[in-house]
């Protein structure tokens, strides 16, 4: 069942949100997801994010630069 | 400032406008946040980027940016899985009671081995299609 109201009827569905969809529990499942997913789905290692570009006058910079970061602190820019 | 990569997001692209752009996951994306609005963030890039670049950048910026948050999207609520080992795909990928099914980059079952000639990771936008198919022959079979 949708926000709206509309109900969906099916024998199979294929859940293709992402693991962070999941986490809000902005789905809500019945019955509920059994214990064992729910951990498995918070195991999961899916990370916060953010994409951001900035517009400028002139070309002041190279084609690109790149230096080595940590696995945990991935920054592209 | 910490050394990040650094690429021109215009380049090749047969685009007049000079921009860069910043893709920022995990913990750096996480002391961002902490500024909690997009103005702050583009300020702070910016001051980190002048560093860099001898003050050019806030010389040249034409004070216009893009912002997606995909930490805070209601349909992303993240960017991607960084956990590559495929070890932890097992229970996750289990349906409920063969009516409800899970297909995502997350799922992919191939881990890091090779899948015909390609690289099928987690974390890539080939591993959502894969998991596609994988999900859709396991309903058919």
């Amino acid at each position: 069942m949708t926000e709206n109201g509309t109900e969906y009827q099916a024998d199979k569905v294929i859940k293709i949100v992402s693991i962070g969809v999941l986490r809000s529990n902005a789905i809500t499942f019945n019955p509920p997801l059994p214990e064992k997913k729910i951990t498995d789905i918070k195991d999961v290692e899916f990370l916060p994010g953010f994409l951001l570009f900035l517009k400028f006058s002139d070309n002041f910079y190279p084609d690109a630069i790149s230096s080595e970061i940590s696995c945990e602190e991935k920054t592209y820019l | 400032m910490k050394k990040k990569p650094i690429c021109d997001a215009a380049h090749s692209k047969q685009s007049q406008d000079h921009v860069l752009g910043l893709l920022c996951t995990g913990i750096s994306a996480q002391e961002y946040y902490l500024l909690d609005n997009p103005d702050s963030i583009v300020s702070s890039v910016i001051q980190e980027l002048d560093e860099y670049f001898n003050g050019l950048v806030s010389q040249n910026y034409l004070g216009s940016y893009l912002y997606k948050d995909w930490g805070q999207h209601i349909f992303t609520q993240g960017t991607w899985t960084s956990d590559f080992e495929k070890s932890s795909t097992k229970k996750l990928n289990d349906s409920l009671d063969d009516k409800v099914y899970f297909a995502r980059e997350t799922y992919n079952i191939h881990g890091i081995a090779p899948f015909h000639e390609f690289y099928i990771i987690r974390g890539s936008i080939q591993s959502v299609v894969l998991m596609g198919y994988d999900v859709v022959g396991q309903i058919l079979d």
